[in-house]
């Protein structure tokens, strides 16, 4: 049984470690990933959307695969599996399994997956005093995008600068709190 | 057939907006909506990429659009 969420509310990694315990179990691994304050020199806020049902259902996917995957003692146990959270903009994930060569590896598997697959995006933002808005730099800060953070910056340049604040309403589906990072995803078994 | 459109991420910045309805004839497959959409909105050609998902599941290359489906479109994710 794997039970998945998007919430708001802080995760906390007791709790994932609660949820995955078990006497079978010889290995949990979590990974808490945060984001930067920074990108490219320029101090920066963050802000999430998700497209909220196709990434409930992209993480059930992830789950599903990591313990499919990296069962290594699919006799005993169905596990690991894992734990993906997201808190002020960490995202935290968390591989269980019989001995720790799986665990690592699930846990690996399974923030990797969500980084490629998963339909949450982050804006990172920088505070421009003198217009008095926030004007958009780039819509991810990770290193191995870091061409692409370029070429959406270039795109950026050439829009009109408009007050973020003023663009048009979310589509309901978009959880969009203002430079807030406080969404939580957590995957866990039930 | 009319097309609702949902954008995330920078397409919402491309579009203005984050609906859009988009006429498509009939028959028309998701590589007609690519094109259609860079018509409309010549930035989309400077993404590096861009998934479209079909009722909330990335669309296979040529899939088949019909007037009922959710399309979303969904440019490289960061993972929260």
């Amino acid at each position: 049984m794997i039970d998945i969420a998007l919430k708001e509310t802080p995760l906390d990694i007791q709790t994932c470690i609660d949820y995955v315990s078990s006497p079978e179990i010889g290995g949990i691994n979590i990974f808490v990933g945060t984001v930067r304050n920074h990108t490219r020199g320029k101090r920066v806020l963050h802000s999430t959307e998700a497209y909220e049902p196709m990434a409930l259902s992209e993480l059930r996917k992830i789950a599903e695969t990591a313990r499919f995957r990296f069962s290594d003692r699919p006799d005993l146990h169905p596990s690991p599996d894992g734990a993906v959270g997201d808190r002020g903009g960490t995202r935290g994930d968390c591989g269980r399994a019989a001995h720790r060569q799986a665990a690592f590896e699930a846990c690996q598997y399974a923030i990797d997956a969500l980084k490629e697959t998963v339909p949450i995006w982050k804006k990172n933002t920088s505070r421009m005093e003198k217009f008095g808005w926030q004007r958009i730099l780039n819509c991810r800060g990770t290193e191995v995008q870091r061409g692409y953070n370029h070429r959406v910056e270039a795109l950026y340049s050439q829009m009109p600068r408009q007050p973020h604040s003023m663009m048009k309403p979310a589509h309901s589906y978009i959880h969009h709190p203002p430079y807030s990072t406080n969404t939580v995803f957590e995957l866990h078994r039930t | 057939m009319q097309l609702t459109i949902l954008a995330f991420g920078i397409t919402r910045y491309i579009l203005g907006d984050s609906e859009l309805k988009l006429e498509l004839p009939d028959g028309a497959n998701v590589e007609d909506l690519k094109a259609e959409l860079v018509r409309r909105f010549p930035e989309f050609s400077k993404l590096k990429a861009l998934a479209l998902a079909v009722n909330s599941e990335y669309a296979e290359k040529g899939q088949a659009l019909y007037e009922r489906d959710e399309v979303a479109l969904i440019p490289p994710v960061s993972g929260g």
